[in-house]
């Protein structure tokens, strides 16, 4: 189904007299279809492909200090499901907290997909034969490549957002995105390394990964023979890919008000001026990059997106919010209420977080490192707030200023607030990049966020190891 | 306005002309869930699901159709449209029983409703006098899922399970130092009892109230239930379908051969009265079992669904499961359980005189899960001085191989079992004990 026949100038008009005449303090009501894609392959093969659709929604009643949330597949008895979120609420009147919700103007909007090129016009065969071909590619490339993996999704949303204060928004949203992932295997053991696309607007991000495809495969053979890197604490080189999940995992998670607010221990340490990082770290949240996978121009309390910085000129200038959390701490709503799908109530979450460029080239990063450790590529990374680890796709050694020799099960570790006064040098090479996974948080994963960065360099990283 | 209507219809009313090949599955999933979190408007929720999936063979190809809303004959002539471009399968369709639906009914009553919300305000006031910067959050949740199924062998069965899960912790925030404590528990017979979760998270803060410094080396290292699946997930890639169809898995040839350590049994056990996949089918409608995926340090049996099954040539032993509603069955054990041996917690701490407590790992996914390697910041981290905790040690990687720690290192397991609940790294619920791990080495900022 395309998005044509779905426009409906009476649903929103339904939707908002439903939400105006609710008897409670707030009321959102959210409908959802959603058509999802997946494709996934093996070697010369196809070995799952789904296509489902999801038609649903859910209602978020605010009631005397609670929340009732209720979900629902199909869209009958919305009226009814409204009565249940307030009887939801009704039931949880133990609590003697009050709330407030950051004011908004009403927003009267439809944010119409804008595609490059859109991949419900790319036929099924057409995609799993771009799969297949990178599987080719790479088994080509090496003997010792025992597999590859292909993964392929597109997700289209369209969505339909009514409160009681008067927004009423129309969205259609696309999000695609997978990776190839080659692994090789010897009498040593198995090594893989993949390639990763995404985007929110475009298809041809799926084509001309022929040479990424052929490195990841020379990178998993040469991961075969690599030594476990030794533990202890290195000065660190990271690409952008990796300085993005830094950011994002580091810093950007630390920003989400939702863990803030009622701790006043935290907000002691987070308070607005504080200094984080070197004189030229600028790091900012945005929902406003066209193609990236976090753009997001409404977010799902309706709230228009904004750019927010974080650290600018290594201090702390801003945070994410939701409506409430914004009020809480009487700061503005930021536009990163989201919500992974309609079974779940808009959490603050990142969109696309950006470390901006610095001016260090990438030759001068490794200046006067005796040995050290370049970590290239991520296999993810998780944060509590206080410790981060992420894991690099590969690893080098440095050995007097040079790249030698390649690593393996490299991990780097650290605490957020005295990493980022570590930081001692931001390059110059700016990469947006765009992958094909997606941050966790209470539940709702994947949900498809983006990372920009350049290069950085962070001295006295933790990383784990076995060798010591 | 568009109205996208849930289709009512029931699965009886699924016609199968001869000669097709398939199967249906009505899922009908309901939560319920109270969350209070510090500084945060409290919420309940309700939720609801109904998802058909339809699963149709055409010239042994495989299409897959799901949806909320369609009838089933819609769903069967997409999943049948989709065949055509679908993979090649050699799956095939087991005989079931034939069983009526009617006694399937919801056991929840609005009083659950009532003692969630009590349950749930209890643990958060108890919580919140551990310290005045103390941040809790507490959710309590109910989940109760229907299933139904039916195939082209004329077959059908229906049946529901439903669990309780609590989840509780919090941290306290000092200058820089965070320290977070969190406990899960659940059950499928009752609503998991709160003082006792609130005794273990008492007692893990007053563990962690002192710093301890160490230094970086080799230590002995208790694995609590909460880590100990951290260990498992790249046991379990070695030995599921994808991995063996691929090729890629270590153990392929390894049947009744030792690839682990001999104080190890795994199994998947879908038996088990308090498990939240105990089901006498699974999600393909086999029959289930207790299964030995590792005896006695011995592979047993691979974690296969039917197509994985009948591709390496096996028996199917029940060990299809879907990951959500919406996706296709796969190769995924039911409850994975570790078989617990005698020691108790306090034994354990009592076999060295200095050795480490881990009870929370960030980041701890393999960076090459058929490999095994790992490594992680510890979050949740502690010193014992002969048998007695003397404080929680921070800025620590924990680095390991999982077949190596699971073979020579292991070096004793416990006798108390934990439930642990599935998540973001691993795809099933576990009971497991605390595990007992040698020579583990240890990376400390200096």
């Amino acid at each position: 189904m395309t998005s044509n026949n779905l426009v409906d100038e009476g649903i929103l008009a339904s939707l908002m007299a439903m939400a105006a005449k609710a008897e409670a303090d707030e009321v959102e009501i959210r409908l959802e279809y959603n058509e999802t894609t997946q494709i996934d392959t093996l070697n010369d093969h196809v070995r799952h492909q789904t296509h489902v659709v999801d038609v649903g929604g859910n209602v978020r009643v605010f009631l005397q200090g609670i929340v009732g949330f209720v979900h629902f597949d199909g869209w009958d008895n919305i009226e009814r499901h409204i009565s249940e979120a307030t009887l939801m609420a009704k039931w949880g009147q133990h609590a003697s907290n009050s709330f407030h919700l950051g004011e908004i103007a009403p927003v009267r909007a439809f944010q119409r997909l804008e595609a490059k090129e859109n991949p419900l016009a790319v036929s099924l065969e057409d995609k799993v034969a771009v799969l297949l071909r990178y599987a080719e590619i790479a088994r080509y490339a090496h003997p010792l490549i025992r597999s590859v993996t292909g993964r392929y999704f597109d997700r289209y949303r369209h969505l339909w957002f009514a409160n009681s204060h008067g927004s009423a928004i129309e969205q259609e949203k696309l999000d695609l995105g997978g990776n190839i992932l080659v692994v090789a295997r010897d009498r040593n053991g198995v090594a893989q390394r993949g390639v990763s696309f995404g985007s929110s607007n475009d298809f041809g991000v799926v084509r001309g990964l022929d040479d990424a495809v052929r490195d990841a495969a020379a990178a998993a053979v040469a991961l075969l023979e690599a030594p476990e890197v030794e533990g202890g604490e290195y000065p660190v080189v990271v690409d952008p890919h990796l300085a993005g999940v830094f950011a994002h995992e580091a810093f950007g998670h630390l920003s989400e008000a939702d863990g803030q607010v009622g701790d006043p221990g935290l907000l002691a340490e987070m308070y607005i001026g504080r200094h984080f990082g070197p004189a030229n770290l600028h790091i900012y949240d945005t929902g406003m990059d066209l193609g990236s996978r976090g753009f997001l121009p409404l977010d799902d309390e309706g709230v228009p997106a904004t750019d927010v910085d974080l650290i600018k000129d290594g201090v702390l200038v801003g945070r994410l919010h939701s409506r409430e959390t914004a009020a809480h701490l009487g700061e503005t709503p930021t536009g990163n209420a989201r919500a992974l799908h309609y079974r779940f109530p808009p959490i603050v979450r990142m969109r696309n977080t950006v470390i901006a460029p610095g001016d260090t080239s990438f030759a001068d990063l490794f200046q006067g490192i005796d040995r050290g450790i370049y970590a290239k590529g991520s296999h993810g990374g998780q944060t509590n707030g206080e410790l981060f680890t992420f894991l690099a796709g590969e690893a080098y050694l440095i050995e007097n200023g040079q790249i030698t020799r390649p690593l393996r099960n490299a991990v780097l570790t650290g605490n957020v607030f005295t990493t980022l006064a570590q930081i001692t040098a931001v390059g110059s090479d700016f990469t947006r990049y765009e992958g094909g996974g997606g941050c966790g948080k209470a539940g709702q994963m994947p949900l498809p966020v983006s990372h920009h960065a350049p290069s950085l360099r962070i001295e006295r990283c933790l990383v784990g190891g076995r060798n010591q | 306005m568009t109205v996208f209507t849930v289709d009512p219809g029931h699965l009886e009313d699924l016609q199968w002309r001869p000669g097709e090949i398939g199967d249906a599955a009505d899922l009908g999933h309901q939560v319920w869930s109270v969350e209070l979190k510090g500084g945060q408007t409290p919420m309940v929720q309700h939720g609801s699901e109904q998802v058909r999936a339809m699963r149709m063979i055409t010239a042994g190809r495989l299409g897959f159709a799901t949806s909320r809303t369609m009838s089933w004959q819609q769903l069967k002539e997409e999943a049948s449209r989709a065949a055509a471009s679908g993979p090649e399968t050699s799956m095939d369709e087991p005989v079931l029983e034939s069983r009526s639906n009617s006694f399937i009914r919801s056991q929840w009553d609005p009083s659950m409703g009532s003692l969630m919300i009590e349950r749930a305000h209890r643990l958060y006031a108890h919580l919140e006098g551990l310290a005045d910067n103390f941040r809790p959050a507490v959710s309590v949740t109910y989940h109760e899922i229907v299933t139904q199924l039916a195939n082209s062998n004329g077959g059908q069965t229906a049946w529901r399970h439903g669990y309780w899960g609590i989840t509780a912790g919090g941290r306290c925030v000092d200058g820089t130092d965070f320290h977070g404590i969190a406990e899960t528990q659940f059950g499928a017979s009752e609503i998991p009892n709160v003082d006792d979760l609130f005794n273990a998270l008492q007692d893990r803060f007053l563990w962690g109230q002192k710093i301890q410094r160490v230094m970086s080396g080799q230590y002995p290292m208790v694995f609590l239930p909460s880590v100990v699946m951290g260990l498992l997930t790249p046991v379990l890639a070695r030995l599921s379908g994808p991995a063996l169809i691929a090729g890629n898995s270590a153990w392929e040839d390894q049947s009744d051969q030792r690839v682990l350590s001999p104080l190890l049994t795994l199994a998947s056990d879908a038996t088990m009265p308090d498990g939240p996949r105990s089901a006498p089918f699974d999600d393909e409608g086999t029959p289930t079992d207790r299964w030995p995926l590792i005896d006695r340090g011995v592979l047993k049996h691979f974690v296969l669904d039917r197509d994985s099954s009948r591709r390496l040539g096996y028996e199917p032993l029940g060990m299809g499961y879907r990951a959500t509603p919406n996706a296709l069955p796969t190769s995924l054990p039911s409850n994975l359980v570790i078989e617990p041996n005698q020691a108790t917690l306090g034994e354990l701490l009592s076999r060295f005189p200095r050795m480490l407590v881990l009870n929370g790992w960030i980041g701890a996914r393999p960076t090459n899960p058929l490999r095994g390697d790992i490594a992680g910041n510890a979050s949740d981290l502690y010193f014992v001085d002969h048998g007695t905790v003397s404080g929680r040690v921070k800025n620590a990687v924990i680095s390991i191989n999982a077949f190596e720690a699971l073979s020579s290192q292991l070096a004793a397991v416990g006798e108390e079992t934990r439930w642990v609940a599935p998540g973001m790294m691993h795809t099933a619920p576990a009971k497991v004990p605390a595990l007992l791990i040698d020579s583990v080495d240890v990376t400390v900022r200096r």
